[in-house]
C-alpha cells in the first residue's frame, strides 16, 4: 500500500510536466476560428488536442497549421489562430489595398479564420514573436460528432515571398 | 535462463531509476531553477560575459514576482529556442524614457498591457526593448562561478519612472 502511494505521487509532477511540454487538451473559447472551431454559437464548445513537443523542440513551423499561443497583450491568456507566415516571409495584409509586411526574424503572422471577430496579427498585434507559440492544434477531441483532425490550410495567395528554410 | 532473467530485471530497475532521475531533473529545470552561462557584453559591468555561471529561479507566478530592477531570463525575440539575459526596467503602466537624440526634449512612453521593457546594463545596450511578458522565463538570483555572490534587485534605473 505504501509503495503504491509512493508510485502514485510521481503521477502529479509527471502529469504536469506532460501537459506543459508534450501535449494537453484545451477548451476553445470564442468565435475567432469559425467555421474550423466552435462553428455553432448555441452548441457546446470544441475541445482540442494541443501537441506541444514539436513547437518547443524544433525550428520547423508549418504554414497553415492551427496554433495555440500566448496573447501578446495578456500573458495569462492563450489564443488559437492559424499560422499564415513565418520569419522571412512577406505577407499581403489586405487584398484590397495590396499592403504587405515582411515578417521579421523571430516572429510569425497569425490570423483567426473568422476575420471580423478575431484579434490577431492583421487586426491588432502585427507579427508576433515565435517565442509565444505554445503548441499546434492537431485534433478536435470533443464533441464526438466533431472529432477528427484539424486540417492544415496554407494560403499561398497571401504570400508574396516565402523563406525556403522553413517548410 | 536464470542469469538472463536477472540481467533483464536489473536492466529494468536501472531504466526506471534513469527515467525517474530524468523526470526529476526536467521538473527542477522547469519549475525550480537551473544554472545558466552568460556570454557577451550586454550586461557589463554587472557581468563581463565571459562564461559566468548564474543561478536562475523558475518558481511559479514569475510574472507577478519579477520586479523592475531584477535581472531576468527571457525567450530571445529573434530566436525562440534561445534565451537572453537582461534587466527588467519597466512593467505595464510604468513609463520608459526614450533614447534622447541631441537637441530634442526627453520623451516618455508607457509600457502597454501585457508587455515589459528590458534593457542590458551596458551603456548603449538597447536591442531588445519592449517584449511580451509571456516571454519571461526566469530570474537570476545568484552568480556561482567564478565567484559566489547573491544578485539583488537594483533600485529602479534612470530609465524607468513609476
Amino acid at each position: 500500500m505504501h509503495k503504491f502511494v509512493r508510485q502514485g505521487l510521481w503521477l502529479l509532477p509527471v502529469g504536469i510536466a506532460f501537459t506543459d511540454c508534450i501535449a494537453s487538451v484545451l477548451k476553445v473559447e470564442g468565435a475567432s476560428m469559425r467555421p474550423t472551431l466552435n462553428p455553432d454559437s448555441n452548441g457546446p464548445s470544441d475541445w482540442v488536442l494541443v501537441e506541444k513537443l514539436s513547437v518547443k523542440l524544433q525550428r520547423c513551423y508549418t504554414r497553415g497549421e492551427v496554433v495555440v499561443l500566448w496573447a501578446p497583450d495578456n500573458p495569462h491568456q492563450q489564443i488559437i489562430k492559424r499560422l499564415l507566415a513565418v520569419e522571412g516571409d512577406t505577407i499581403i495584409e489586405d487584398a484590397k489595398t495590396h499592403s504587405w509586411t515582411e515578417v521579421p526574424q523571430g516572429r510569425c503572422w497569425i490570423e483567426g479564420d473568422n476575420a471580423p471577430m478575431s484579434g490577431d496579427s492583421k487586426s491588432a498585434f502585427g507579427p508576433v514573436h515565435l517565442g509565444l507559440l505554445e503548441g499546434r492544434v492537431t485534433h478536435i477531441v470533443w464533441p464526438p460528432a466533431r472529432m477528427g483532425r484539424v486540417a492544415v490550410q496554407e494560403q499561398p495567395a497571401r504570400l508574396l515571398q516565402t523563406d525556403r528554410r522553413h517548410v | 535462463m536464470g542469469p538472463t532473467l536477472e540481467h533483464a530485471k536489473s536492466a529494468v530497475r536501472l531504466a526506471r531509476r534513469v527515467a525517474k532521475a530524468s523526470a526529476a531533473a526536467l521538473l527542477c529545470y522547469h519549475y525550480v531553477g537551473y544554472p545558466n552561462i552568460i556570454m557577451g557584453p550586454a550586461m557589463e559591468p554587472t557581468f563581463p560575459g565571459n562564461g559566468e555561471v548564474l543561478l536562475v529561479e523558475r518558481l511559479p507566478d514569475m510574472m507577478h514576482r519579477a520586479q523592475p530592477g531584477d535581472i531576468v531570463v527571457c525567450s530571445s525575440p529573434i530566436d525562440p529556442h534561445s534565451t537572453i539575459i537582461s534587466r527588467l526596467r519597466a512593467v505595464p503602466g510604468q513609463h520608459v524614457q526614450k533614447e534622447q537624440t541631441p537637441g530634442s526634449k526627453p520623451s516618455h512612453y508607457q509600457v502597454p498591457p501585457g508587455y515589459m521593457w528590458v534593457k542590458g546594463d551596458a551603456p548603449g545596450s538597447c536591442e531588445y526593448g519592449m517584449l511580451p511578458m509571456a516571454m519571461l522565463q526566469g530570474r537570476v538570483v545568484a552568480q556561482v562561478w567564478p565567484e559566489v555572490k547573491w544578485i539583488r534587485n537594483s533600485a529602479a534605473s534612470e530609465s524607468a519612472h513609476p
